[in-house]
């Protein structure tokens, strides 16, 4: 065995390349070099390529793809079948121990980092029990259950990682091998690397530095001949730039990177590395993206959320339980094709407006024609829901199911490359469930035993936890962006390691829960080598100590002076022990990708045909219409003109006064046409029903107090009134003729003959009393006035009283007088009825003359208002205060 | 920060509070009085004078941003050290719940909790609530529909579900659970009808003989016993008519006997009891269904809980409880842990929390800092008697107890005036506040109070809000402040607005907006509801469902699209609503108008195969970019967008679109009690808050508004209180009021003393918040103002400047960052070399055979076939023999690769096509052969990864090339040309020497075709590895169509090819 030690930049890895280059001369393709992970083994395959070297990609490979190399008969166990392993071996096991916690996530993935614990230490079940005496009661429950994990783990033939190493170290092929870029072994590949010393041609390359000490030792304990090169050391230029806040550090690093950029560094030789990936990864990727630069993130997403995840997993899902309504829109929504057809759209809010609601049936149902063919393949799934069926063929079905299933409709080239990468994800993700969901067949001891789908996709989630869609970018110029771990072999020209504060780095993982520090000490005694707090400080040190060297010539180390959440924070102690020039972030900010053009004008429509166009649209107005005309132009525009309509609203959004203005409404027009006979209360309770069917109420304590409340309100209308008119008319329809040929149509509620020339109009309200209240003052109202001159005008009768009857409270407000009755209305203001008229015909003159923009004429009002955001009427405030009109949005 | 602005370092007072003496301690701190100085300033000589670890001091704070901020100070006292400093990351300094997460974290399976517990905010605790206590309504109305029906006829109000929530809350911060406020029992004896009527007879036998009584006097004596003779028979009369009964007691004190007027008062006084007792036992049934509710609700909450693995801010204290109560070696261990305690805003702990200090406490480690005076989280349940028992204990036991007298904060005329004012009052402990820190000299007041006038109470609200910001603008730049070396003019960010409660901020908002004045409050919320937010909701709603017309319409006549509402009309118009008109074909649009819509729907199709794909704040940020819209930070555009991304950040990445929008919804709707941020980035910006968010805060100018409002929290139709219980309002038949059970009337009494004595309380918080400058505003309509404005107008007087006008119009010249550093503006760059780096040999051959059919196979990956119909029935199960064509031809490669293992007949039979044919028996006689052999290349920059199936060189001749296929033959054989062209190339550049020969072998029908590898055909293949980098870097990939297509497993599904 070879050490090869040297400061960074003294040439260890061109050593190792001249030399394996030269084996490859030689004929040799048998011989291997060996580093930490797989991103950096395609970074070495790739250097050596662009050094001139035709090399069998599998000669350069990672430690652990070696380990399998070595010992082909070992199938490590994959983490997801491992993990449905565990929470198996929990829930059957139910240590008392663990009695509280055994059906938690936390409990699960709490004994698999457990397990990786040991296994590092080189640690198997039987090593464990041996010292079961000294064993805490957490140990000893921990013993039990790993000990049934590895049984089963080898029941279903697959091997766990001491095995797999032990068994690499049982080969004695003898190879070259190189080992570079590694900064230290856990016990386990120790023992592995002991073995292979002594039957390979081994060379290991260190650094000079203080935290490869250790491995040194391992080496030269080992026999290991050393050799130190001494060539002149890499000395990057450090700089370290704070910035306010993470935001304003990812600027700044892409600010850096755009003038490194600028000056000739091609995007390839830079480089960021993070610590902490949850709180920079999004954020850098959304910045990086803004400002124009192309990255690679070396990072991979969880399956769970990939759409691919979410429809397949979706669809059983649903099968299981029964397609209800709202589970079954997300998981549709997530296919690559319908989620954003129309078709599917309006499926959508269908399917919304009929919620709550379950069953394949009833979804159907609801589809249009187009979709129903696509919609029912998924629907046919049911039948899986009693069937049983041997594991693999259950993979085998879903395989099947995806295939089928997930597919985008015609496909052409994406528009640019992160339309690419999404691209490229759908179709990794779908290989990715595909795999995870076959790796759960080997759960089933008994491969021929028929389960059902619910006890196979118990087994199969639980596979897909620990799923990831794996990284689909390979593009040639682009910044890399890594974890720090990846980033400590990479040499590029400038490196940034972000997020630099004393929380994050060094990173400080928590205790582990079965084996806490204190618990440790005896088993390290007893040959069980833990790592123990103080280990991982080391190797954070070492971590460090490695990526600073990684730039060849400059290293900008970043941090941001408060959190995310705005908390002030310490810059990382690796900075305070650092020479480097100190500087504060530059605000900057990216040029806008594409033109902003000065927005439309707003407000205002001038060409005839439009102008044309609206007036055809509104040849008949609505009395209700009108009133929002006058309320606002831009409202009745957007409501009325463009009848823009909201989402539907939630079920339990849907009982508001409208609906119940609307039941009231259906009683009184029941009862007033039987001429006021019957009892009301029976009325609206049948309005009531057919209310909760149609609007698919749902049913509940909600309901019943709403119930109550409008029946009291029924009991109320129906109570005695103060005057006897010669006869009654209710929901009477009348029109009004108004210039240029315009009808406003009204629905006037009830109309009472007091004699032949004489009426009493009412009106029912359901609002608040005090709402009611202010509709007699309110400029926006126009029922009262103009059902007088619909009245006078179609009917030929005046009025004496017009009157809005509040029935929440039984209160009535209005103008005019009623015969023998105190209801203190107001007296009929003179021009009444002409100043309403007028007012209509001047709003609708300017409105058809193409003023439709907003200014509401009673501002409290627009909180009601359904386009209160999309008005900005705010900034036609703005504008108005500087005196410019006509409005033009932006700013 | 409170400063310390002149004399010796501390003074005696905090010296005396900072000095350890290993004894329990008890420190009562007034406003400003620097106490965190002084916690800081303590727990520094604890470690360097007295040798503590920083892992045997626990402090703790009331806010995370009290803790943020001492452990920044802790920081500055250690700089020096960088050890010390080490420590510091891991210092037990937090909130109460900071320290049990962490407690239970570190004991999780002890506990009995999922060991990856999150915490819930208070929202999301409120949101979950809600849900749950809704479905424990609605089982009620499933499953027992009479009985709910009668309750909700019964309630004073049936909307109980905000009360019953305050009170679940109640219960559990007095560390009791439903079933034990179940039973507790009714604060009044019951009583009956007749058992009052005996009692009221008795005192009549009291009386003096008739005949020493006058007439109105023995009138009266009959009255009342005809009335006990009722009283006496309605044992069994329903509860309206008792009440009423009650309600007409003749019982008039002024003609009773003068002997028994003591009794008669009391029993007099005793009346609404009696009608509580009498209520209570009427309502027994209800009373019950309430707490099933609750018992109900209790179950589904923490059912919920539990499935979701989070616990909400109770539940950390009750579980850290439970742990510590039940796991002997955890609490001694924390116990020995601990060497010292300190516990910052003891007045505003509660019972359960005062719990857990007992059970973490050691012998003489407690060091409590509190200050009763500043008691105002009582509607959060908090005890302030726990800090005054405590108080007591230490002097009693004759341990350490001081106060710290100095105020450094306020002017000395401002601490007279709120002495002058409050000290005196209810609620109040009266105090001395000296004042501690110099200010420069001052001509005019530092007190001004506003009262302004209008007949309509609206009116008047909004003629203070204009005068308040009037005054802003007035004094900004011209109100020197700061201390007498560094005296500064104030500027927007000097000025804070307290209002008593956040309804009461609208009008003050509104006239901010207007006047342009720079503002921020509970910024968690107000971004949402800023231009930008409403834009990006807008969006996401879009994104979920373009139907969404309103957001549509929003999203189109915002400035990310830019539609003119002529545009719009026309969409409309042309597809007959607004967002089919964008899938029509568009004419008579503007050209810039074509534009946008095209960009739109461009961008919106983007967007939507991108959501859940890419997380939601790269999403967004992407969609902005795409509509051209880039903010410039620190303005506030970018605050609020930046807002957004980070909301989008931090809760959208884990949940569908759908279910963020619902989060934005229900974060719209919450009131955030403290600003998450730090006070550098409020900003330039007047602050705006609560008087309840403002503890712990100072201000230069605070300006108190809305001092005539109240709060009303003793009226709640359902109440709790540790001390009695759970108390409910039924409807009463004779009021609005609402009925009192014996809970409810003894609850009542209790919060209205509760609220009374912190009413003074907030005042006093409030009023000590001003450094420099207090201005106290109210406004009042036609009657006289109540509430805080009563007293201020009693104590100010004449003094008070009376508005009956509103003030001239004034606008913010400029508003922003106080000072904005200039933004470099960075031209995009132009991406080069997007091309993949490396590439597979088969991949290019099958780019030179159709380059779509590359891109939807192997740039893109759908390697899938054909779609079929899906039958879900029809699925096979697997053939445990059957061996695919693909399969096979893998099989027969790794035969005639030499490997061993069992393969099927077949393929042994292809292998021996090969092994027996004239090549193969050259390969076998070859001097030297490699079979399988896979490389890496360089070849003119791409990096060409293939597997050559074999090459031998034989004596003589040069080195062949044999690639062997197990498909079907090819209509040309040159079609695999390019392949063995690179092939070519690769060997050359590892051995030096060109191959000679190389041969294709169709192994079915025995066919062998030699491919020449002139130089032409090696160009040819270069070129073609030039065509593909261009291919992958503008992102062109033409289709090939011919009669082949039909053969392609894309025809007619990805790929829009028509032969
Ligand atoms: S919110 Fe007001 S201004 Fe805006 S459209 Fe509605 S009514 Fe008009």
């Amino acid at each position: 065995m070879r050490l090869i030690r040297g400061a960074p930049g003294t040439g260890r890895t061109s050593l190792v390349f001249r030399e394996f280059k030269a084996a490859l001369r030689s004929g040799r393709r048998d011989m291997r070099l060996v580093v930490p992970t797989a991103t950096l083994v395609r970074h070495f395959q790739h250097e050596l390529a662009r050094d001139g070297a035709v090399l069998p990609p599998g000669s350069v490979i990672s430690l652990s793809r070696f380990a399998f190399e070595r010992a082909p008969d070992c199938r490590l166990v994959p983490d997801g079948l491992l993990r449905a392993i565990v929470r198996d071996a929990l829930r059957r096991l139910q240590p008392a121990e663990f009695a509280e916690v055994s059906g938690t996530e936390g409990m699960t993935s709490t004994l698999l980092e457990t397990i990786a614990l040991f296994e590092n230490a080189g640690c198997t079940v039987d090593q464990l029990s041996t010292i079961g005496r000294r064993l805490t009661p957490h140990g000893k429950a921990f013993g039990k259950i790993w000990r049934e994990v590895d049984r089963a783990v080898a029941a279903a033939g697959y091997h766990s990682r001491v095995q797999v190493l032990r068994a690499a170290a049982a080969n004695t092929t003898r190879i070259p091998v190189w080992m570079d870029g590694f900064l230290n072994f856990s016990p386990a590949e120790r023992e592995w690397i002991a073995a292979l010393a002594k039957s390979c041609d081994l060379t290991l390359t260190l650094s000079d530095a203080r935290g490869a000490d250790e491995i040194r030792r391992f080496a030269l304990s080992l026999g290991a001949e050393e050799r130190l090169l001494t060539g002149a050391a890499r000395r990057p230029g450090a700089t370290i730039v704070a910035a306010t806040s993470p935001e304003r550090e990812a600027d700044e690093i892409a600010r850096r990177i755009l003038s490194a950029r600028a000056a000739g560094t091609e995007f390839r030789e830079i480089g960021v590395a993070l610590r902490d990936a949850s709180s920079y990864l999004p954020l850098l990727q959304g910045t990086l993206e803004r400002f124009g630069i192309p990255a690679r993130f070396y990072f991979a997403a969880p399956l769970r959320r990939h759409p691919a995840a979410v429809f397949l997993g979706g669809l059983v899902q649903n099968v299981l339980t029964g397609w209800e309504f709202g589970a079954a829109l997300e998981t549709l929504q997530a296919h690559p094709a319908w989620g954003s057809s129309a078709a599917f759209d309006r499926f959508d809010f269908k399917v919304r407006e009929a919620m709550p609601g379950a069953g394949a049936t009833a979804l159907l149902a609801l589809c249009e024609e187009d979709f129903t063919k696509r919609l029912s393949a998924c629907l046919a799934l049911d039948t899986w829901r009693d069937d049983v069926a041997r594991p693999r063929d259950w993979a085998h079905r879903l395989e099947q199911m995806a295939e089928r299933l997930y597919r985008p409709g015609m496909l052409t080239p994406a528009a640019d490359h992160t339309a690419l990468a999404m691209e490229r994800s759908q179709t990794a993700a779908l290989g990715a469930w595909v795999d995870s969901v076959s790796s759960a067949t080997a759960f089933w001891a008994d491969q021929e035993a028929p389960v059902s789908l619910a006890d196979f996709w118990r087994v199969a989630e639980e596979t897909l936890q620990s799923a990831s869609v794996p990284l689909a970018d390979d593009r040639r110029d682009v910044v890399h962006v890594m974890s720090v771990y990846e980033a400590r072999q990479w040499d590029v020209s400038m490196l940034f390691v972000c997020g630099m504060t004393d929380r994050d780095f060094p990173k400080r993982n928590p205790p582990n829960l079965l084996f806490p520090d204190g618990d440790i000490e005896p088993l390290r005694k007893a040959g069980i080598p833990l790592r123990k707090a103080a280990d991982q400080d080391r190797e954070e040190a070492h971590l460090w100590e490695a990526l600073k060297t990684r730039a060849q010539d400059a290293l900008i180390l970043t941090y941001p002076e408060h959190d995310a959440g705005g908390r002030s924070t310490h810059s990382s102690r690796y900075l305070t022990e650092m020479q480097a020039d100190i500087q504060t972030a530059r605000l900057s900010r990216a040029t806008p990708a594409v033109v902003i053009e000065s927005a439309g004008l707003a407000g205002h429509i001038e060409p005839p045909d439009l102008l044309n166009g609206l007036a055809a649209q509104h040849r008949r107005i609505s009395l209700t219409a009108l009133e929002d005309l006058t309320q606002c132009r831009f409202k009745f525009f957007a409501g009325r003109t463009l009848n823009l309509r909201a989402r539907p609203e939630r079920p339990q959004e849907r009982l508001q006064p409208k609906i119940t203005g609307l039941i009231l409404h259906e009683a009184l027009e029941a009862w007033l046409n039987n001429n006021r006979q019957g009892d009301f209360v029976d009325l609206f309770e049948t309005a009531f029903d057919k209310m909760v069917r149609e609007k698919h109420l749902p049913p509940g304590y909600r309901l019943e107090v709403e119930r109550i409340n409008l029946r009291a309100i029924a009991g109320r209308v129906s109570a005695t009134e103060q005057w006897t008119p010669l006869s009654s008319e209710a929901e009477v329809e009348l029109t009004l003729d108004f210039p240029g040929g315009i009808t406003v149509a009204c629905r006037v509620d009830r109309i009472d003959h007091m004699s032949e020339t004489d009426c009493i109009i009412l009106d029912y309200k359901s609002s608040k009393t005090v709402r009611v209240e202010q509709m007699v003052e309110s400029q926006v109202k126009l029922q009262g006035p103009l059902y007088a001159l619909a009245v006078r005008e179609k009917l030929h009768l005046n009025t004496l009283a017009m009157m809005y009857v509040a029935v929440r409270e039984d209160k009535r407000f209005g103008w005019g007088e009623v015969p023998g009755a105190n209801l203190e209305l107001k007296p009929i203001p003179p021009n009444w009825i002409d100043a309403a008229r007028d007012r209509s015909i001047e709003r609708i003159e300017s409105f058809l003359g193409g003023a439709i923009h907003a200014e509401p004429a009673e501002p409290d009002s627009c909180r009601w208002c359904d386009f209160q955001h999309g008005c900005r009427v705010e900034q036609k405030a703005l504008v108005m205060i500087a005196g410019h009109e006509p409005v033009v949005q932006g700013d | 920060m409170t400063p310390v602005r002149s004399g010796p370092k501390f003074t005696a007072s905090q010296q005396e509070a900072i000095e350890y003496r290993a004894m329990d301690a008890c420190v009562v701190a007034g406003p400003g009085s620097g106490k965190t100085t002084v916690l800081v300033e303590r727990f520094r000589r604890l470690i360097e004078d007295h040798r503590f670890d920083v892992r045997e001091i626990l402090a703790i704070t009331f806010t995370e941003k009290a803790a943020a901020n001492m452990k920044a100070k802790l920081a500055e006292k250690f700089a020096h050290d960088p050890l010390r400093l080490r420590d510091l990351e891991g210092a037990w300094v937090s909130t109460i719940h900071g320290f049990c997460a962490r407690l239970l974290k570190e004991n999780a399976i002890a506990a009995g909790i999922d060991p990856r517990f999150s915490v819930l905010d208070a929202r999301e605790s409120d949101d979950m609530q809600a849900e749950c206590l809704n479905a424990a309504l609605d089982e009620l109305v499933a499953e027992r529909k009479e009985a709910a029906l009668e309750l909700i006829g019964i309630l004073q109000t049936p909307w109980i579900q905000g009360d019953l929530k305050s009170s679940y809350d109640g219960m559990r911060s007095a560390g009791r659970t439903v079933e034990e406020t179940r039973a507790m029992a009714s604060p009044l004896a019951a009583v009956t009808p007749s058992g009052a009527a005996f009692e009221l007879r008795r005192l009549l036998s009291l009386w003096p003989p008739r005949l020493q009584l006058t007439d109105a006097r023995k009138r009266q004596q009959d009255e009342l016993l005809e009335w006990a003779q009722r009283m006496a028979e309605a044992d069994d009369a329903p509860l309206p008519e008792l009440l009423k009964l009650i309600k007409a007691c003749p019982l008039h004190l002024g003609r009773v006997a003068d002997s028994v007027k003591t009794e008669m008062a009391a029993y007099k006084e005793n009346l609404p009891k009696f009608a509580a007792a009498v209520t209570d036992s009427h309502t027994a049934r209800y009373r019950a269904l309430v707490f099933d509710v609750l018992t109900r609700f209790d179950a589904l909450y923490n059912e919920r809980k539990a499935r979701a693995g989070v616990l909400d801010f109770n539940d950390l204290e009750r579980r850290s409880i439970e742990l510590l109560r039940r796991d002997k070696t955890v609490r001694e261990r924390v116990r020995a842990q601990f060497r010292q305690i300190m516990l910052d805003e003891f007045q505003d702990i509660n019972e359960q929390q005062a719990e857990l200090i007992r059970l973490i406490r050691g012998e003489n480690v407690f060091f409590a800092v509190g200050d009763v005076n500043q008691s105002i989280y009582g509607f959060r349940h908090a005890q302030p008697e726990i800090f005054h028992r405590y108080r007591k204990e230490v002097e009693d036991a004759g341990k350490h107890s001081t106060g710290l007298l100095h105020n450094f904060r306020s002017r000395a005329e401002i601490l007279s005036c709120v002495e002058a004012l409050l000290n005196s009052t209810q609620g109040i402990e009266a105090r001395e506040l000296v004042a501690g820190a110099s200010f420069r000299e001052k001509s005019g007041s530092s007190i001004e109070v506003f009262r302004a006038v209008h007949e309509d109470k609206d009116e008047a609200s909004l003629r203070e809000a204009r005068w308040i910001a009037h005054r802003i603008l007035q004094l900004r730049g011209e109100l020197e402040i700061g201390p007498p070396e560094k005296p500064a003019r104030a500027d927007f960010g000097d000025f804070a607005v307290l209002c008593r409660n956040s309804e009461s901020m609208k009008p003050i908002l509104d006239e901010f907006d207007r006047a342009k004045i720079p503002y921020v409050c509970g910024r968690r919320q107000s971004f949402l509801l800023s231009r930008e937010g409403l834009d990006i909701s807008a969006l996401l709603r879009v994104i979920a469902n373009p139907r969404d017309g309103v957001a549509l319409g929003t999203l189109l006549r915002s400035t990310l699209v830019g539609l003119s509402d002529e545009a719009l009309l026309r969409l409309k118009l042309n597809g007959n609503a607004v967002g089919a008109g964008l899938r029509q074909p568009l004419t008579g649009f503007s050209e810039a108008d074509t534009r946008r819509i095209e960009r739109f729907n461009a961008g919106l199709m983007r967007w939507r195969a991108g959501q859940q794909i890419v997380p939601l704040d790269v999403l967004i940020s992407r969609a902005l970019s795409d509509c051209g819209f880039e903010w410039t930070p620190g303005s506030l555009a970018g605050i609020n967008v930046e807002a957004f991304l980070h909301l989008a950040r931090t809760r959208g990445n884990d949940r569908s679109l759908l279910d963020f929008l619902r989060e934005l919804e229900s974060i719209e709707g919450a009131v955030s009690a403290e600003s998450e941020l730090s006070d550098a980035d409020q900003g330039n910006c007047v602050q705006v808050m609560t008087a309840h968010a403002a503890k712990g805060l100072e201000f230069p100018v605070t300006i108190i508004a809305g001092m005539e409002k109240g709060t009303q929290r003793s009226s709640a139709a359902i109440t709790f209180t540790a001390e009695f219980g759970l108390g409910i309002k039924w409807k009463d038949p004779f009021s609005d009021d609402g009925l009192k059970d014996s809970w409810a009337l003894a609850n009542s009494e209790y919060l209205k003393k509760r609220e009374k004595d912190e009413m003074a309380r907030l005042l006093y918080v409030a009023m000590t918040r001003a450094e420099e400058h207090l201005i106290l505003s109210y406004s009042a309509g036609k009657q006289r103002a109540g509430g805080w404005a009563k007293w201020v107008e009693d104590y100010f007087g004449a003094r008070v400047r009376i508005l009956e006008e509103d003030p001239p119009v004034l606008t913010a010249a400029a508003a922003g960052p106080r000072e904005r550093a200039e933004v470099m503006v960075l031209p995009r760059p132009v991406p080069r070399d997007q091309h993949d780096t490396a590439v597979n040999v088969t991949s290019l051959a099958l780019f030179a055979n159709c380059a779509r059919k590359y891109y939807l196979q192997r740039y893109v990956g759908w390697t899938s076939g054909r779609p079929a119909r899906f039958d879900p029935e029809a699925v096979a199960r697997v053939d445990d023999d059957g061996v695919s064509a693909a399969e096979l031809g893998s099989l027969v490669h790794e035969v005639l690769a030499g490997k061993t293992g069992e393969y099927p007949p077949e393929a042994h039979q292809l292998a021996d096509v090969f092994l027996t044919s004239e090549l193969g028996q050259r390969a076998a006689s070859a001097v030297r052969a490699e079979r399988e052999w896979d490389f890496i290349a360089d070849i003119d920059g791409t990096l060409v990864r293939g597997s050559i199936d074999l090459w031998f060189e034989e004596k003589g001749t040069g080195i062949c090339l044999v690639d062997y296929k197990t498909d079907a033959p090819p209509v040309r054989p040159a079609d695999y040309a390019p392949q063995l062209a690179i092939y070519a190339l690769a060997m050359e550049r590892a051995f030096g020497v060109r191959p000679e020969k190389a041969y294709l072998h169709f192994l079915r029908p025995n066919l062998i075709a030699e491919v020449q590898l002139d130089p032409e055909t090696l160009a040819q293949a270069r070129d073609l590895i030039a065509q593909l980098r261009d291919a992958q870097n503008s992102l062109r990939f033409d289709l090939n169509e011919g009669e082949h297509c039909k053969a392609c497993p894309y025809y007619r599904s990805l790929c829009p090819s028509t032969v």
